[in-house]
């Protein structure tokens, strides 16, 4: 009724707190021992003052449970010694000291599941390599102890140093093992902290460099110099907003970005790309891209726009690039035999691939090529 | 870059300058600042919370990231204090998930800091005006977000689809098309295509499609 505790077990029990506060008194007139008891169960339960109980298993501090441990233990030996049953101290004893031992050694909140990546928490730290220690010595105290109940000091002696080989020996075998376990954990740790400060990192250059590129595209009347400026935010673009600096394998997607970029590149003219969807690269996405390059590349030369318009987008039946300018535009009919990048490059690409090329032009009016690819694929999950 | 036609001094839109960087502030008031009243500047949320809400602008034109909380956290703060304004987003970031966040907040479009003067200004003129701007770029996010199927059950199609006539504006928006020329190209009246750019700005707004968080999760830069 103090602290709850009674209640607490009962609880945790599933009987009558009557019953269990009738146990503590009987054991407590009968040996004393029942105050151990409430002690042990007590401090394992503090936690809430009002509350009194916490159910076993949640959050207790470690020094709550090491009493609670030790004066649980210590209880159940004296009963059984004391106790008309008449056990043997030669048993109880070490068995006390065994339990006492693990207790205070083990860390239990190892067995309990816990989420990956937080696998860091249960390395070994300098606490538990000294609550290891207690436990060995627990261990091997309860041996010397044992032996030398039951037989003479020498013998007592010469079994505990064959107790302690075993145990060195036993470490000796486990020492790789916890060695390796060690090793990844903290290869994890290092890769988490190099994948967040390339995040930190990243998020500065976003908010520094990829400004004053943008800035100095804008404000520079020196056209080496916003294209210098253009490429370097593409680049850092890329950086920053693809996995392609983690994940060397491109998609569509990437591979589309890169071509245009090239583009962009030679003929000193923006390229805008908008990609819907995306999917890996197939032989035939590939020429696709080829096909869109070419056509991307007549646009920045021949049209004399500022600027060119790409989208591409995945559906689940085709793959749809539109290459797009509003420059100078040319009239179909007069076209030059010799323009092979058009025929070639473009329109024979797409016949052998099975899609369609259609052209929207006309003197004056810009002009924007049509790239169809019917294409069957499966859309790649959340993108 | 040809400046738009000068506009009559009582037409002339209010507006106020997010942006964490002076130089940023002071390109971009060079070059709209023949046309429309810059205001007001402010580098930080806090900032531009009080100045919003002291002017009260036409326009505010809000860069994504801001120190302090970023643009969402802005036109939540004066959306908390009841002043009416009309949000812009302007910014260098190409990264989805924070431009359909300013836009999720509130912002009436998206335009990145490389558009060309005379396209800020008619931006500006638009939002102001009540119509969505939608840049090739945030069309591509849009149809990005509403792309894929979703079991019906879980669909509402007020909200969670696009309709055809929605989809093929802002195809068309994504290939580059102004206003103007989406209209002709699918024989409708400009008015009929803001209305469908307004409509579906509302849904990325609106919806709930689970879609639409789970692909910007899978997005997010860090």
């Amino acid at each position: 009724m103090l602290t709850g505790t009674a209640a607490g077990i009962a609880i945790e029990l599933g009987v009558d707190a009557r019953l269990i506060r009738l146990a503590f008194v009987l054991l407590a007139v009968a040996g004393g021992w029942g105050v151990l008891f409430y002690i042990g169960f007590a401090a394992l339960m503090w936690k809430q003052p009002h509350v009194g109980y916490v159910p076993v298993g949640k959050a207790r501090s470690e020094t709550h449970r090491v009493v609670a441990v030790v004066a649980v233990v210590i209880g159940v030996a004296m009963l059984c010694v004391t106790a008309p049953i008449g056990l043997p101290p030669v048993l109880v004893l070490p068995a006390a000291l065994l339990a006492a031992g693990a207790a205070g050694s083990a860390d239990w909140s190892l067995l309990r599941w816990r989420p990956s990546g937080t696998v860091e928490a249960a390395t070994a730290s300098e606490q538990s390599r000294w609550r290891l220690l207690f436990g060995l010595g627990c261990v091997l105290l309860a041996v010397v102890v044992a032996l030398s109940l039951s037989l003479s000091l020498t013998q007592a002696i010469s079994g505990s140093i064959v107790a302690a080989l075993v145990l060195v020996g036993a470490a000796v075998v486990f020492a790789p093992m916890l060695r390796t376990l060690g090793n990844d954990l903290m290869a994890e740790r290092r890769e988490r902290i190099r994948v967040e400060e390339r995040s930190e990192m990243a998020a500065h250059l976003h908010d520094s460099v990829l400004q004053t590129l943008t800035l100095i595209q804008k404000r520079s009347n020196d056209s080496t110099v916003t294209s210098l400026a253009r490429r370097q935010e593409r680049e850092l673009r890329g950086w920053l907003f693809d996995d392609r600096a983690i994940k060397p394998n491109l998609g569509f997607r990437s591979v589309l970005e890169q071509a245009m970029a090239a583009v962009e590149e030679t003929h000193n003219t923006p390229i805008e790309v908008v990609v819907v969807g995306d999917a890996p690269v197939t032989a035939e996405l590939d020429a696709l891209v080829r096909a869109a390059t070419e056509a991307a590349n007549n646009a920045a030369r021949h049209s004399g726009a500022a600027q060119v318009d790409v989208f591409a987008e995945i559906s689940d039946q085709t793959v749809e690039i539109f290459v797009r300018d509003q420059g100078c535009g040319f009239d179909p009919e007069s076209v030059d035999p010799d323009r092979v990048g058009v025929r070639d490059s473009i329109r024979g690409r797409m016949e052998r691939l099975k899609g369609t090329t259609s052209i929207t032009t006309g003197p004056g009016e810009g002009t924007e090529v049509e790239l169809v690819l019917p294409f069957v694929v499966e859309p790649e999950p959340a993108r | 870059m040809q400046s738009s036609a000068p506009q009559d001094q009582r037409n002339r839109k209010r507006v106020v300058l997010v942006d964490d960087h002076a130089l940023v502030r002071a390109g971009v008031k060079s070059e709209i600042g023949d046309a429309v009243d810059v205001v007001g500047e402010a580098d930080d949320v806090e900032g531009a919370i009080d100045v919003i809400c002291a002017t009260v602008p036409d326009v505010v034109l809000l860069d994504v990231h801001l120190p302090g909380g970023n643009g969402p956290a802005v036109i939540a703060g004066v959306r908390a204090a009841e002043v009416q304004t009309t949000f812009l987003a302007l910014s260098v970031s190409d990264a989805a998930e924070d431009v359909i966040a300013v836009i999720r907040a509130g912002a009436r479009g998206y335009v990145t800091k490389a558009i060309a003067s005379s396209e800020l200004i008619d931006a500006i003129t638009r939002v102001a005006a009540g119509d969505a701007v939608f840049s090739p770029r945030l069309a591509g996010f849009v149809l990005d977000a509403f792309a894929g199927s979703l079991p019906t059950d879980q669909v509402d199609p007020e909200l969670d689809l696009l309709t055809n006539r929605e989809q093929e504006v802002m195809r068309l928006l994504a290939r580059g098309y102004a206003y103007k020329e989406v209209a002709k190209r699918l024989s409708i009246s400009i008015k009929t295509v803001e209305t469908h750019a307004s409509s579906v700005l509302r849904k990325l707004q609106l919806s709930n499609r689970h879609q639409l968080s789970r692909w910007a999760a899978d997005r997010r830069l860090i």
